[in-house]
């Protein structure tokens, strides 16, 4: 079984290539200047030369990209023009955000979505299955910037029960000591009870978001699983074998199990978009907010950066799953 | 025929309801993008300086946003601009995927394979920040946003056509149509194309669904259509900062035109899958 | 009494197509036969001629759009088709074992071998884990293949996963065993292995049993009685020997014909003509259109004759 997952990491290798020859390709698309890219519009003639020398532009594509290659793999992201500090310590300073908001965002959707999802399979067209499906895709078609914008307008303008969406914490407050970089973690683990308590009103409405928007697909897809299994060849002959409807409930969960993760893990790239959104709505100063305050002011070393971390998180999590499998099923 | 018309069209209705309603949704923003000019009230970009954010009511029933402009002529005009943007991007989704796919799926062998290598490679950037990415890299016009959603869409296209085709490959009618030595373009798309072409047709809603949805996120962060144009996007990212003010209307009117026009494009394309394939019950995306 | 006695049973499948216009599919028009305790029928006859669907009419397995419009099933006095749902699921896999005949399809795939054999066992009794344990252990021993109580399904050949099933089956030593098509899929050599103990076990324990079968082999060599089904209607029963020593229906005279050795398990069995279409069949008897001596009576019902030994036939050219 190790072994198995051995294989799996290493199959990753060549998609680490084809995820650093996209980011490489990104800055070169149209013909485009890296240079100009990279160093960004107010970038000094100094610094300009710098980030030519550091290309290797005068080389060939390909001696190019293997130097784009060594410095990533030493950890060098360049430096974002806006900052002058290095990409990677950004990056790693704000991920403790944005992993905040995606893991409470996913566990509530998930925690909402699968059980409707399945209720809904296990009586298909009934009301409970046809409001659902309603509202999954409704789910399915908000843009997630407008939810958030209204989430803010109800509940902090109109009836002032959640705080401004302005980060992660009121801005009365100091963050607590980092120890897991969530400052609800960290604020219960100082026993600060009032930077806990901020931080916890202040992630309520961006995992509310996320959630909402997480669970769509998950119902519609759960839905879809649980009827496949429903449909199987040992589910039929269960119930010929007079087994108690209970029974066979738990025999379609727990064979509904293994797709039903691999399919939220699947999922999680593009939930890492939404979060970006949320993020950005809200102000959270997470990853994803860096990300796209970085694609919008053209601070392309950030963006590298950024995008080639989101693509590691995702084969992280993929491998995660596939972990998951092998634990879980007795044929793989 | 026209005869059986009314029938047919009670029998879709009641085989899938949700196929009918997303259609109707449809006609009425078509309708509303081609009449727009003789049903808005006003000039969806004309400002009025001393009439700026005014309530619902009255002239303006939908009120009017920051420089003075009606949202309601905005919201109408909006559907022009989403469908002028969904349709093309579908159709380089299409033009670039449905030949991809045929061919991958024709031929096989190491492009096939490392063309899905590169399908399955893409999938670990979520969709929103790759667009995002590459039109700031590429500089954002409207041309490249359709441009880049089209290409981010063509996989989907190629997936669907490839996966018919391998189906279809060792059918009796290919096998004889090469026996009778026909070249590899004609048997592709004379007589594959046309059976295949039916699950990328259902897919095309969804994708439109897809396109409409992130050609709005691009406005909404400013990349891409920029204001005044009446584009929901771009409407919303101004409605923004109002909301906590309290001038609601300027982003809640475009933000719920942009719902009701994707809920059309998901349930035309949910009800599609479910007529062609009615075992699926609404499966995969 | 007879332990199984179906009559008249009716099963359509209806539906409506894109015009909005209801479409009824009879898939099975008026089954009736009878199964006596230790005896064991062989229902016969093409693909799609009902033999598994009056199965799972039967045993109250049908999902929509199929649906029982007529007809009862008495199962040891009482009608299995308007029995309360509980009450039937307490017979099924109780008192009626079925064996299905896609065997490594039909096992869960995330419990192991003994485990289900365990769960069925205690579904149904009040027996305790290790009595459950002690049961399931000497029933995959009486099939011949011990100690594979912590087996998983996909570990299984299709053999062994036919045996498990069976084992399943007879687990709460039920009175009826239906065993659809038990051995499709399965080597020549495997399938005769399978119906030797299958038919051991039946002869052994006095179970009645239902076998379902497309091979007229199968029906020579392991049946007591027989039942020729023909576009969801039985054409023509009555004991093996007797059917065989005198095929009185055209279609069951085919049937016979079209089996190159006669009664070789496994052999070949083709009928001139295509299959009936079952959302129009002709008026009359459904077998007019391919019976090489149908008149013009044949557009009327035909009447059932009782010939000897309860040998009965449905045709007008007795």
């Amino acid at each position: 079984m190790g072994g198995l997952l051995l294989r799996r990491v290493l199959l990753t290798v060549p998609l680490l290539f084809v995820i650093l020859l996209g980011t490489f390709l990104l800055v070169r698309i149209g013909g485009q200047d890296p240079v100009g890219l990279l160093a960004g519009p107010t970038a000094t003639e100094a610094e300009i030369a710098l980030v030519r020398a550091s290309l290797a532009l005068d080389q060939p594509a390909w001696v190019q990209f293997q130097v784009y290659m060594g410095r990533v793999l030493n950890g060098d992201l360049g430096a974002s023009w806006l900052s002058n500090r290095p990409v990677l310590t950004e990056i790693l300073e704000r991920a403790p955000a944005t992993l905040e908001l995606l893991f409470w965002g996913v566990l509530i959707g998930a925690g909402i979505g699968i059980p409707v999802g399945l209720r809904a399979a296990f009586h298909p067209d009934r009301s409970f299955d046809q409001v659902s499906r309603g509202l999954s895709l409704l789910g399915f078609s908000v843009p997630t910037y407008w939810l958030g914008l209204i989430m803010l307008f109800v509940f902090f303008y109109l009836l002032d029960w959640a705080p401004p969406g302005m980060g992660r914490i009121s801005l009365m407050l100091d963050p607590p000591p980092r120890v897991t970089g969530s400052y609800l973690i960290d604020g219960l683990l100082y026993r600060d009870w009032e930077v806990a308590g901020s931080a916890f009103g202040q992630l309520v409405l961006p995992v509310l978001c996320v959630a909402i928007i997480s669970a769509a697909p998950i119902v519609k897809q759960t839905r879809a699983i649980a009827l496949e299994v429903l449909a199987t060849d040992y589910i039929r002959h269960a119930r010929a074998q007079g087994l108690p409807p209970r029974q066979i409930r738990a025999m379609a969960l727990r064979n509904s199990a293994t797709p039903i993760v691999t399919f939220i893990g699947t999922e999680i790239t593009g939930l890492v978009g939404t979060t970006s959104l949320i993020e950005y709505v809200f102000a959270w100063g997470g990853l994803g907010q860096y990300g796209l305050s970085a694609i919008i002011a053209g601070d392309f070393a950030a963006v590298q950066g950024y995008v080639l971390m989101l693509a590691l998180f995702s084969v992280l999590v993929f491998l995660a799953v596939d972990a998951f499998v092998m634990l879980t099923e007795p044929r793989a | 025929m026209s005869g059986l018309a009314l029938p047919r069209l009670i029998g879709i209705t009641r085989r899938s309801p949700t196929l009918a309603i997303g259609a109707a949704i449809l006609l009425v923003f078509a309708a509303m993008a081609i009449a727009a000019p003789w049903i808005a009230p006003f000039d969806p970009v004309q400002a009025q300086p001393f009439n700026v954010l005014a309530a619902p009511g009255g002239a303006h029933p939908f009120g009017t946003d920051g420089n003075g402009m009606d949202v309601l002529s905005r919201v109408i005009a909006g559907a022009g601009w989403a469908f002028g943007i969904a349709i093309p991007a579908v159709l380089v989704g299409i033009l670039a995927g449905v030949p991809l796919g045929l061919y991958t799926g024709y031929r096989g062998g190491w492009f096939d394979e490392i063309a899905m290598r590169f399908f399955d490679a893409l999938r670990v950037f979520p969709s929103i920040i790759l667009a995002l990415a590459v039109v700031a890299a590429a500089g954002p016009s409207l041309f490249n946003v359709v441009l880049v959603i089209g290409l981010l869409d063509s996989p989907v296209f190629a997936r669907v056509v490839r996966a018919e085709v391998l189906a279809l490959r060792h059918s009796g009618f290919v096998e004889s149509a090469r026996a009778a030595g026909n070249p590899t373009w004609r048997i592709l798309f004379v007589h594959i194309l046309p059976n295949a072409i039916q699950g990328a047709m259902a897919q095309a809603a969804v994708r439109a669904a897809w396109a409409v949805r992130i050609s709005a996120t691009l406005a909404f962060l400013g990349v891409g259509v920029q204001p005044p144009t009446p584009e929901w996007g771009a409407m919303i990212r101004q409605g923004a900062e109002y909301l906590v003010t309290g001038q609601w209307w300027v982003g809640v009117f475009p933000g719920l035109a942009l719902i009701l026009m994707v809920l059309g494009l998901n349930m035309l394309g949910d009800g599609l899958q479910d007529l062609l394939d009615p075992r699926r019950k609404a499966a995969t995306r | 009494m007879s332990l199984l006695s179906v009559e008249n049973l009716h099963t359509h499948f209806i539906s409506r197509d894109l015009d909005n216009r209801v479409r009824v599919f009879r898939a099975l028009n008026g089954v009736s036969f009878t199964l006596d305790a230790g005896q064991v029928l062989g229902l016969v006859g093409e693909t799609g001629a009902g033999k598994s669907l009056t199965a799972t009419s039967i045993l109250g397995l049908l999902r929509p759009p199929a649906k029982v419009v007529a007809g009862q099933a008495v199962f040891a006095g009482e009608d299995l088709l308007t029995i309360k749902e509980g009450a039937l699921n307490a017979l099924r896999g109780h008192d009626i074992g079925l064996v299905v005949q896609s065997p490594k399809s039909s096992l869960d795939p995330l419990s192991r071998i003994g485990d289900q054999l365990i769960r069925i066992h205690r579904a149904h009794t009040n027996a305790s884990g290790a009595e459950a344990r002690a049961r399931a252990e000497a029933m995959l021993t009486s099939l011949g293949i011990p100690g594979r109580m912590r087996a998983w399904p996909h570990e299984l050949s299709g053999g062994m996963a036919q045996r498990v099933l069976i084992a399943l089956a007879l687990m709460n030593a039920p009175r009826l065993l239906i065993a659809d098509e038990p051995t499709t899929g399965l080597d020549v050599t495997v399938q005769a292995q399978i119906l030797d103990l299958l038919r051991d076990l039946v002869r052994r324990s006095g179970v009645a049993a239902m076998v379902i079968t497309h091979d007229l082999g199968v029906v020579a060599h392991y049946c007591d009685a027989m039942a020729v089904m023909y576009a969801g209607a039985i054409v023509e029963s009555g004991p093996v020997t007797a059917v065989f020593a005198r095929p009185t229906h055209p279609y069951t005279v085919n049937l016979i014909a079209a089996t190159p050795q006669r009664l070789r398990l496994g052999a070949a069995r083709t009928i001139g003509g295509p299959p009936p279409n079952l959302l129009a069949l002709p008026e009359g008897c459904a077998y007019r259109d391919r019976c090489p001596l149908a008149g013009p009576d044949c557009a009327t019902p035909p009447p059932e004759r009782a010939l000897a030994d309860g040998h009965v036939v449905r045709c007008h050219r007795v």
